[in-house]
């Protein structure tokens, strides 16, 4: 009897607050706004700032970047010790076509030599050509197939008397560099071969060979004429944004997200909701956090520029000097596209924070946080992919009018201002309508906030949501 | 002066929470809230601090709606107890207290007080995690009532205690109720709001039971009641036959029963000696809050039961 007297006081409270309620929003509460904003955002700040795990993956971040800035000098430096002085493509050419426009044995195998080495200054020469008689031809197949010859070629003619090739070589088919070499080679030969037989004299053989005078004029209005290295700069640059962005965004977000949840487990809502307005409180956690995350980064940042700046002067010390590649990339780019890097990264911030704290605010454990947020992060992710399918046509219709969505604003501008072209007002545009959508998400949040934060029971379904939002 | 509640309803859903709720709470009273859990002690508190609004009704303290009153002027302490864990114990009380309006400075001398006062100076810079739960209870406390304000919403604040504990905040309470600030709790114990209240009410299933000073609830609705314990006759199946006295409990220290309004307690008294008892103990005592409590409230607090109270 006595059991059945004593309510579980657990089982009771969860059904009153199943039923949603809003705190009120208006009131006296609303008078002290900024103030109440500011004490929170230094409470949120420090509190995300100095807890240990923060500071312990702050540490172990550093050191990875640090390090790994260092990972193109020491591949480069192994890469110098293992490769063997003299390694060359070992060419033995068989000669059985008889004499190609005049070239016979000597002079043929140094045209090939000539051909196949091009203008390359390094030493030794890619390729080593060697001539066999006719004779030796099984033992070179058989060599070939060992791997101790690296390409045999044959000449001969067919019946017509046209030139004929065999290219032997154990390299693996999808993977063999030397095959547009050898192609190019027996192209001239044919040519050359041919227009001998024509009876083409050497200088009429040379103006066949001219290459065609053609002048391109593209008159698409705003091309400029950009070397293909500073585009190859501008890409590597707006992908380090665009990479930074979708890391920053779905981190940090998703630890405003935590934040909220956090406090609801320990219960501090219901006295910090009698002293702060649900706006207040998310506006203080959102900028609080966000303003550590962005310490945090910027630390990164700062570390990872560095390290990667000591490169230069340090593959200067082993290598011996060369051109200082990465100062380029840094300087390569204008202060006005660092600039819009950093106003788009904190708008992204903002604009999935708000998501991500408004959807954390109506679980009831921490755990529950991945799955409330599925669709902020589904979108971050999209965005990034938008990125990689924009990189080729980055002025085409569909990737410009996407970077006005200001969910992927971030990402397709920075694509676009780096690869693409621009107009001044475009950016303008984007960003008034992010801080736009800042704004309605911040109030959706808030209105999500209102509700979540004493609600401790089920989570509602997205129609009843909805109508809860629209609810005073 | 005082806090009226007036004819308030509230409706989750389908369900009536609050059902034509009214009362009135005199300033710098000790208001005793009582009810069975789920009664709707939690939501009126909630209405009364402006954390949501009644669907019909309105509370007004000294006349002006509480949602125009000052926050600072509300202290409010949660049933479920709620500081941030990792926080430390005097940088929480600041937050807290400077969020609700005070200045840096005057929330730290009123820190340095109530810390000395309740004598955990100590752990002041201890995070909350790390205290045992009595002294998180003190620094909850606290957290309610160091911006100084005027009325105080306090749900459950004995619950969980020891007894040692439970007497430092006693004090802290009754020293609130010298200054002049108005107190309104709830409290399960209900001898302990025999103790310390002046008026109370009772609610159940959203709506007022009981209403009044303690003494007036007690003489409208309480019975004589008398104990008695017999040295030699733990039993004293005799008292079953006696007229106008019905045996109600039957414990270890005493018997209790309930006398007749009319009937003079001395009859128990000859009865006994009647009967060769040796007395070891007999009293008539006034009513207990927790009888009337459970009569009134009784098995009508359970879930099943009907949700309109017997006219």
């Amino acid at each position: 009897m006595a059991k059945k007297l004593m309510e579980r006081p657990e089982q009771v409270r969860s059904q009153q607050e199943q039923r949603a309620v809003a705190v009120s929003s208006s009131g006296a509460a609303a008078q002290n706004t900024l103030r109440n904003v500011r004490l929170i955002i230094g409470r949120e700040y420090k509190n995300r700032a100095t807890q240990r795990s923060f500071l312990i993956t702050s540490i172990i971040l550093l050191v990875i970047v640090f390090l790994a800035a260092f990972i193109p000098t020491i591949v480069q430096f192994v890469q110098s010790i293992t490769t063997q002085p003299g390694s060359q493509t070992q060419v033995v050419v068989v000669n059985d076509a008889g004499s190609i426009a005049g070239l016979n044995e000597t002079t043929l195998a140094s045209y090939i030599r000539s051909e196949l080495n091009g203008t390359t200054t390094t030493s030794p020469a890619p390729y080593a050509i060697s001539s066999q008689p006719q004779a030796s031809l099984v033992s070179l197949q058989s060599q070939v197939k060992k791997g101790k010859l690296d390409i045999l070629l044959v000449l001969d003619r067919s019946a017509q008397g046209n030139l004929q090739f065999l290219y032997d070589t154990n390299a693996d088919p999808n993977n063999d560099s030397n095959l547009s070499n050898i192609q190019a080679l027996a192209q001239q030969l044919t040519v050359l071969d041919t227009a001998h037989r024509l009876g083409l004299t050497p200088s009429q053989t040379t103006r066949l060979f001219a290459p065609p005078s053609l002048t391109m004029v593209y008159t698409k209005p705003g091309q400029s004429t950009r070397p293909v290295s500073e585009i190859i700069a501008g890409f590597v640059l707006a992908y380090a944004g665009a990479l930074l962005i979708v890391i920053f965004v779905s981190v940090y977000a998703n630890i405003v997200a935590a934040g909220v949840a956090e406090e609801k487990s320990s219960r501090i809502m219901e006295i910090l909701v009698n002293a702060a307005t649900p706006f207040q409180l998310l506006a203080g956690k959102i900028v609080g956090i966000g303003a550590a995350c962005l310490t945090q980064m910027t630390c990164l940042v700062v570390v990872g520029i560095g390290a990667l700046l000591l490169q230069t002067p340090l593959q200067g010390a082993l290598f011996g000097a060369k051109a200082g590649s990465f100062i380029q990339y840094l300087t390569g780019a204008s202060i006005p596209f660092y600039l819009l890097f950093l106003i788009y990264i904190l708008l992204a911030f903002f604009l999935y924070a708000a998501l991500y704290a408004g959807l954390s605010a109506m679980v009831k454990r921490q755990d529950e946080v991945q799955n409330a947020t599925i669709l902020p992060r589904m979108l971050v992710t999209i965005g990034y992919l938008l990125f990689f399918l924009g990189a080729t046509s980055p002025n085409a219709a569909w990737t410009k009018v996407l970077s006005y969505l200001p969910f992927w604003t971030p990402t397709l501008m920075l694509l676009r201002i780096a690869l693409g072209t621009v107009a001044w007002w475009e950016i303008v545009v984007t960003i008034a309508l992010m801080l736009v959508a800042i704004l309605a998400c911040t109030w959706f949040a808030a209105r999500l906030y209102r509700y979540g934060v004493l609600m401790y029971g089920q989570r509602p379904g997205l129609g009843q949501l909805l109508k809860l939002v629209r609810m005073d | 002066m005082s806090l009226i509640v007036e004819h308030i309803n509230k409706w989750f859903g389908q369900f009536q929470a609050i059902n034509d709720l009214s009362m009135e709470v005199e300033e710098g009273a000790l208001f005793g809230f009582l009810g069975a859990n789920g009664a709707g002690k939690t939501t009126t508190m909630r209405m009364i601090l402006d954390l949501f609004r009644p669907d019909s009704g309105q509370i007004t303290w000294n006349g002006t709606p509480v949602r125009e009153v000052a926050r600072r002027s509300f202290g409010y302490l949660p049933e479920e107890r709620g500081l941030y864990p990792r926080m430390k114990v005097a940088e929480q009380l600041l937050f807290l207290a400077r969020l609700s309006g005070l200045s840096k400075q005057d929330a730290l001398r009123a820190l340095d007080e109530w810390l000395e006062r309740f004598q955990i100076t100590a752990y002041r810079h201890k995070k909350i995690e790390e205290l045992s739960k009595g002294n998180q209870q003190k620094v909850q406390f606290l957290a309610t009532i160091l911006h100084d304000p005027t009325i105080l919403v306090m749900d459950e604040p004995f619950s969980g205690l020891d007894p040692v504990n439970a007497n430092v905040l006693k004090e802290a309470f009754l020293e609130m109720h010298r200054r002049g600030k108005t107190i309104i709790f709830s409290t399960h114990q209900l001898e302990q709001a025999e103790e310390l209240c002046q008026d109370i009410v009772i609610i159940n299933k959203g709506q007022s039971v009981v209403q009044g000073s303690v003494r007036e609830v007690k003489r409208q609705h309480g019975r004589n009641v008398a104990r008695l314990k017999l040295d030699n006759d733990p039993e004293a199946s005799w008292l079953e036959q006696l007229p106008g006295v019905q045996v109600t409990k039957r414990r270890e220290d005493y018997i209790e029963m309930h006398i007749q309004v009319n009937l003079n307690p001395n009859v128990i008294v000859e009865a006994a000696l009647q009967h060769g008892g040796i007395i070891s103990r007999f009293e008539v005592v006034e009513p207990s809050l927790t009888d009337i409590f459970m009569e009134l409230v009784g098995t009508t607090a359970l879930p099943d039961a009907p949700s309109a109270l017997p006219a």
